[in-house]
């Protein structure tokens, strides 16, 4: 009971990690119809960013708040050399993303190293919780992450900018006619997408391996999160990111993690065929 | 957004270019098992291999966005099946080589309709990211299956070879010998390839590209039609992946992973995306450029990256596309009305 | 050929010669009652024209009719056969083929390939071996079409960088490359210039003694021109139908449709 314990509470903090990343796939691809296959190494460079900021000396705390801000400059340069001239092309715009993630991955390895790397979590210890010895880092992390994503739904809900977002994502054409710049949109919601995954990336770097290739592996997790939780529903992306996570967590108890893969991947090809606008989405 | 000038017949001057070249290229791929270890190593010889393997598999991807407009990151499931296929037959059910090649084009073959009856339903986003999703569930399996398929460690097999009539064989542990076998499958499928697209079939598939909406209202069922086209595709990349497994010794569960899917996507956008000869031109591009540039530096892949943005931005049609132009430009068929 | 005048009720009863009865058809699309209740036959002999204003439903009432939406109730039977829950493609296997108000043929495709495309899906169409180069059925009938429509200058020229004309001049072509027993035109002049205009609709007068024809058009000069029978739909339901002598007098078309165009 305590190890099922254990391992709900991991995938719960992964969870919500991977939500992170997933609401900046799940808006890019809702604003500016475009499947971001670099969106994995945009976490990938968060972390690695993060190891960066700690080799040269700094606290952690720098880095959390040093890389999103780097992130969303690169983000907004990234959507304009890269995404903005192949917009027209959903396909052509999936495959400069592929592009992109071999630029990202190899820039990396040739200045990072290929070997993985750890760091030490800025704060360490552990807590009883429910009679179970917990990691107190991993609370935090779970904690941060939360705060995040709520401040990012407060942003889209309660900001003007926020609005303008929305309503690009749910009528392009009307929002343009209207007058919102829609470019400036474009933009930024590709630029605060890569910051908040990034900042996913810096709040599971203590609790992974950092390597070049740590995108590759979480992105097919993402998309999942995005396809179950119901295309441009973000509280179910978010949802189905803790749902998947936790699940896959709790089964490890039971089969090997690839078998538990399996399992969330079989479950969600039942839900794009049976319910393909998501599992917690209306009609 | 794919403008199409292969189509047009060429006129005398650039049609003599292209016979000429075409015979260059026919003269080399027959007489290199001679010419390339003479001229370099027999390392070259296995590189021209691995170029028309990787033709073929960039060819698949080919089929279904160059000609029906359909973008598949998942064509790495049907180049893992035919890898497996072969190794599974071969070291576990103790086949014979024929045997075995058989199946390696009826299991990617069948599992591209099975998969295709569920993917070609969707729209397009779905369909990337389904056909993802199936990939990426064999990979899965294939990791977890470790008595199989020998998990992260691949299965590895003996140099294979082939009973012929008359008490012949082909022995592949020649690597000349293996080099025209992988030439004649390569040619025979590109034939195929031709075959298909100028086909009535290929009529239909560049309908349902250009317009899918107009296309049911003129009478076609875009569903049958994409789901032919995602079938033809699955044999080539089956195909493809077989003679990968047999060139290579091994089958590796890697090949199922998204990354290998991209790679066909690579060479099909350098190539040129809708041409029929698109893949070989990509795939031999680029992997000229790894052959001399990672010895150099093992960076490499940034370049790739980096002509694949290049690619996409300035050149949609990939260097067969920019052939295509000039050629265009040579005929005096660059300005169009 | 002009009908005579013709109540509205005695059409709307089931007769044996329509080509095309729709009976209780409706479509909902949230608040909005798109199309009402419509129970409307087609005699053949007439070209048949459907106005209203704009919102009427008219555009819907083809979209249903020709598979694109499926309806909430109601039926379209096509000379005995079904068309409601058929798929698009099916119903233009049936021979009813519809044209878009947006005009759109393949880009990619040259002219002539455009209507060979169209010519070849009344056959084995996913045949993957034979050369569609040398497809004898489909070339004869692609040059009996350019023929037809004088097409030859533009025949070798890529679709996608036809004048807007000549794109509406070519749809007819594909339309008529698909052996159609009914074609509904939706909006087939607009966009074109005067002599485009004339020389399309000559062509849709003469279509129409071939086979059965249903225009939707916004033009009313046309419409009263080369109409015999005319149904006004307004708010998704039948509201008028007659000859255009008729229609242009009676004051409840006025009231809806015609006093807000003048």
């Amino acid at each position: 009971m305590d190890l099922i314990f254990l391992l709900a509470m991991n995938g719960l903090v992964w969870g919500l990690i991977i939500a992170l990343i997933a609401l900046g796939l799940s808006i890019i691809l809702g604003l500016l119809d475009v499947i971001n296959i670099a969106h994995g190494d945009f976490f990938m460079l968060g972390a690695v960013g993060c190891w960066f900021v700690l080799a040269a000396g700094l606290p952690f705390w720098v880095a959390l708040i040093l890389v999103p801000l780097v992130g969303l400059a690169f983000g907004a340069l990234v959507q304009q050399l890269v995404i903005k001239p192949v917009q027209v092309s959903p396909s052509l715009s999936i495959v400069a993303t592929f592009g992109l993630s071999l630029i990202l991955q190899e820039s990396v390895r040739a200045t990072f190293g290929a070997a993985p790397q750890r760091i030490s979590p800025p704060v360490s210890g552990t807590v009883e919780l429910f009679g179970v010895n917990y990691d107190v880092y991993r609370l935090v992390a779970a904690g941060f992450a939360s705060a995040v994503l709520a401040g990012f739904f407060i942003f889209l809900n309660k900001t003007k900018f926020g609005t303008r977002m929305r309503a690009v994502r749910l009528d392009k054409d009307m929002a343009i006619a209207l007058g919102i710049p829609s470019n400036q949109i474009f933009m930024a919601t590709f630029a605060i997408g890569a910051s908040v995954a990034m900042v996913g990336g810096i709040v599971a770097s203590p609790i992974t391996s950092i390597e070049f290739r740590l995108g590759i592996d979480i992105l097919p997790l993402c998309f999942m999160a995005v396809i179950i939780g119901g295309l441009g529903n973000l509280p179910g992306t978010v949802a189905a990111a803790v749902l998947i996570s936790v699940t896959e967590g709790v089964l490890t108890a039971f089969v090997e993690p690839t078998g538990a893969r399996i399992a969330t991947l079989l479950f969600m090809c039942v839900v794009l065929l049976v319910r393909p606008q998501g599992l917690f989405s209306r009609g | 957004m794919l403008s199409s000038e292969k189509n047009n017949s060429l006129t005398a001057a650039p049609r003599k270019l292209v016979i000429v070249l075409a015979v260059v290229a026919i003269v080399f791929l027959l007489t290199a098992p001679w010419v390339v270890p003479a001229l370099s190593s027999k390392f070259w010889l296995n590189v021209i291999s691995e170029m028309l393997i990787w033709s073929l598999f960039a060819a698949s991807v080919n089929v279904l966005f160059g000609y029906v407009g359909l973008l598949s990151f998942g064509q790495a499931l049907f180049f893992g099946l035919g890898a497996y296929t072969y190794a599974i037959t071969t070291v576990h059910l103790g086949w014979g080589f024929w045997p075995a090649v058989a199946a390696c084009i009826v299991v990617p073959t069948v599992g591209a309709g099975l998969v295709g009856l569920f993917a070609v339903r969707l729209s397009a986003h779905y369909f990337n990211i389904l056909t993802v999703i199936f990939s990426l569930a064999f990979f899965y399996l294939a990791v977890s299956a470790k008595e199989i398929t020998g998990g992260d460690d691949g299965l590895p097999f003996a140099a294979p070879r082939a009973e012929l009539p008359f008490g012949w064989t082909i022995e592949f542990r020649d690597a000349g010998v293996q080099y025209f076998f992988i030439l004649m499958v390569v040619v025979l499928c590109f034939y195929l390839k031709h075959r298909v697209v100028s086909s009535r079939l290929g009529l239909s598939l560049t309908a349902v590209r250009d317009n899918h909406l107009r296309a049911s209202l003129v009478g076609y069922n875009v569903y049958l039609v994409r789901l032919s086209a995602f079938i033809f595709a699955g044999f080539l990349a089956g195909v493809a992946g077989m003679l990968f497994a047999i060139f290579s010794r091994y089958a590796s569960t890697s090949y199922f992973y998204y990354t290998t899917s991209g790679e066909g996507v690579v060479y099909m956008i350098v190539g040129g995306a809708g041409h029929l000869f698109g893949p070989v031109i990509g795939a031999t591009s680029v992997i000229l450029l790894r052959e001399f540039l990672s010895a150099a530096w093992e960076n490499y892949l940034l370049v790739v990256g980096v002509i694949i943005i290049l690619c996409t931005r300035y050149a949609p049609e990939g260097l067969a596309g920019i052939w295509a132009a000039i050629l265009a430009r040579l005929t005096g068929k660059g300005e169009r009305v | 050929m002009t009908a005579s005048a013709l109540d509205i009720k005695s059409q709307s009863a089931p007769s044996e010669d329509a080509f095309l009865k729709i009976a209780g058809l409706s479509k909902r699309f949230g608040g909005l009652q798109a199309v009402n209740d419509v129970t409307i036959d087609f005699q053949p002999g007439l070209l048949h024209a459907i106005i209203g204003p704009n919102g009427a439903g008219k555009t819907t009432f083809f979209n249903l009719i020709s598979g694109m939406i499926k309806p909430d109730t109601g039926s379209a039977s096509f000379m005995g056969a079904e068309l409601v829950g058929m798929r698009p493609h099916s119903v233009s296997q049936h021979g009813v083929i519809r044209t878009l108000q947006v005009k759109s043929v393949f880009n990619s495709l040259s002219v002539a390939q455009n209507i060979q495309v169209s010519a070849q899906s009344r056959g084995t169409y996913l045949n993957p071996v034979a050369d569609s180069r040398r497809d004898k059925v489909s070339l004869d009938k692609t040059a009996q079409i350019i023929e037809e429509l004088g097409l030859h200058d533009i025949a070798g020229q890529t679709a996608g960088t036809l004048s807007y004309g000549d794109v509406a001049l070519l749809e007819i072509g594909m339309a008529l490359a698909l052996e159609p027993r009914l074609i509904l035109f939706d909006e087939p002049i607009c966009g074109m210039s005067p002599a485009e205009t004339a020389r399309t609709v000559e062509k849709i007068v003469e279509l129409s003694k071939r086979m059965h024809v249903i225009l939707i058009e916004h033009d009313m000069d046309v419409v009263f021109e080369i109409a015999d029978l005319v149904t006004v739909m307004n708010q998704g339901a039948v509201l008028a139908r007659g000859t255009s002598k008729e229609i242009a007098a009676d004051p409840h078309v006025r009231a809806a449709y015609l006093g807000e165009e003048e």
